[in-house]
């Protein structure tokens, strides 16, 4: 999958050096609730084929923020660019995996139909789509399982219909917002090593955001920590852990845990 | 007769007895003087006159009126119902703007509209079927309204985030969540409107089981009085017991029917 031309334009105010495509383009993104700042001046690029994790302590405008950067909410300051795209509601270049599976699956639609559903207001055919959802399934395991109801499957199950349903939809950019948070550890390591093969093998750009340090590291080839509200950039880390990565050997490398120390210390614990 | 009362929700064994044990009872007690036979007929002549008339073809064209004009009202009325009830949940605005309407209508019985009715509609099966209408259209409504706002935000923001579009959400999202709210509504509605339509029969004159009622009344015929009032108390639970598994079937996706695993 290679680039096309006519995305590579970057933003005229902050000219961008690096030669890579930014996918995602956030220039001084601002949101408050009221009288409460919750996002001040949030600058960042992702580039097509990254996987960029971003961490914040609880209680920062994460979920804020990645509502902002997808159009569900409307930011007052700053602007968006996915795919070279000004995002004033959510782009059809995006694909949303929320933490909360068994609320953003329907129950009364089988897997393969919450899978389908939101290709019917795509412009594919109806060939298109089935051919979209079975590939989907297939490629995190639940073949087996599309006629089910989503309430049938253990968490982690859903969780991979959740990711199958963004697959489907072909984005650009995947991002994630805690996808793992409510699943047990066991499961949730599988779902890391599946994001992580589905990421290589499709060439994906996928932004996760986790509040889960190990997991942020183990994933990312960035980190980008935020601070507490009101919300910005603490600092932007290169995770160089060579890849493919393994839940065991990547862990145990002297690398990994300097990592772990930065990005802790990053986020504000203090010894 | 025994594959219909080992249907599941029927009255079981335990019900059947304590039914039989009450008729006995009233039985013995007229038998005895204790009830005057003028006021209450023997319970087996009772049965025998309601034997008489479940074979006769006109009680059925009665049971028909009844029932027909219950449930045309309430298919009509749900009509409106549903679509006006989602709207107004979904936008709160519109909802606080006419919630004094619905307020000041909703409490006024539908028999309390009868000479109205009369006046405009005449005694046919037009002017019942407006009122059973009217009682249907605000029960279903209320339980819609608030249905609509039983749609979960994440589920919401989910199917916005992947561009589907308002009206697909309410189609795909909202009507399938107010569903259980919705149902409820159709079936308590589905009793008051047939309990509109035997008043209203046995008030106004609409052809129906209530005006056999009246009918019988008149001609001194008490055994039939009661007869034709337990026929419609049948007909009552008859008409629960065929929503029952309706909802079974609609709603089985939600947790409150879900199999524990």
């Amino acid at each position: 999958m290679t680039e096309t031309a006519g995305l590579s334009r970057t933003s005229p105010s902050s000219p961008d050096k690096d030669d890579r495509v930014a996918i995602l383009e956030v220039d001084g993104l601002r949101k408050s609730y009221g009288s409460e700042l919750v996002l001040e001046d949030i600058t960042l690029r992702i580039f097509e084929g990254e996987l960029v994790s971003i961490v914040g302590p609880s209680g920062c405008g994460k979920t804020t923020m990645l509502r902002c950067l997808s159009g569900l909410l409307p930011h007052e300051g700053g602007t968006v660019r996915i795919a070279g795209e000004e995002v004033t509601g959510p782009p059809d270049t995006l694909g949303l995996v929320f933490q909360d599976y068994s609320r953003s699956l329907l129950p009364w639609l089988s897997v393969a139909d919450n899978v389908r559903l939101p290709l019917r207001y795509k412009p594919i055919s109806k060939k298109e789509a089935e051919e979209r959802t079975a590939e989907a399934l297939e490629s995190v395991g639940l073949a087996a399982h599309t006629r089910k109801k989503p309430w049938q499957l253990s968490g982690g199950m859903q969780q991979r219909v959740a990711i199958a349903r963004a697959l489907a939809y072909h984005p650009r950019l995947l991002l994630m917002d805690e996808p793992f948070a409510s699943v047990d550890a066991q499961t949730r390591v599988e779902l890391e090593d599946l994001t992580l093969r589905l990421w290589a093998e499709r060439d994906m750009t996928i932004a996760f955001v986790t509040h889960d340090i190990d997991e942020a590291i183990y994933l990312g080839g960035r980190i980008v920590v935020l601070t507490r509200t009101p919300t910005t950039i603490r600092e932007v880390m290169p995770v160089d852990l060579p890849r493919p990565r393994d839940q065991i050997a990547t862990k145990a490398l002297d690398e990994f845990g300097r990592l772990r120390a930065s990005v802790f210390t990053a986020l504000g614990h203090h010894q | 007769m025994r594959s219909v009362l080992t249907w599941r929700r029927l009255p079981g064994w335990r019900q059947l007895l304590s039914i039989l044990v009450t008729l006995l009872l009233v039985q013995a007690l007229s038998v005895t003087g204790l009830l005057s036979r003028d006021s209450f007929p023997l319970p087996s002549e009772v049965l025998v006159r309601l034997g008489e008339l479940v074979t006769g073809a006109g009680f059925w064209v009665s049971v028909g009126d009844s029932l027909g004009q219950a449930m045309l009202g309430l298919a009509l009325g749900t009509a409106v119902a549903v679509p006006l009830g989602l709207l107004l949940g979904r936008f709160a605005p519109a909802e606080q703007a006419v919630r004094p309407i619905i307020e000041f209508l909703r409490p006024i019985p539908s028999i309390a509209l009868l000479p109205l009715v009369i006046l405009t509609a005449g005694v046919g099966m037009s002017g019942s079927v407006i009122l059973t209408g009217l009682s249907s259209l605000w029960m279903v409504l209320v339980l819609a309204i608030r249905g609509a706002r039983a749609t979960d935000p994440v589920a919401e923001q989910t199917l916005v985030s992947f561009g589907v579009p308002p009206l697909a959400r309410v189609w795909r999202l909202v009507l399938p969540s107010a569903l259980p709210f919705i149902l409820t509504g159709i079936r308590i509605a589905a009793s008051v409107a047939l309990v509109v339509a035997i008043t209203v029969e046995l008030l106004g004159g609409m052809p129906g089981l209530g005006k056999d009622v009246q009918a019988s009344l008149q001609n001194g015929d008490k055994a039939g009085v009661y007869a034709y009032t337990i026929a419609a108390g049948l007909l009552g639970l008859l008409v629960n017991f065929v929503f029952v598994p309706i909802e079974d079937r609609l709603l089985s996706w939600h947790s409150s029917r879900r199999a524990a695993r």
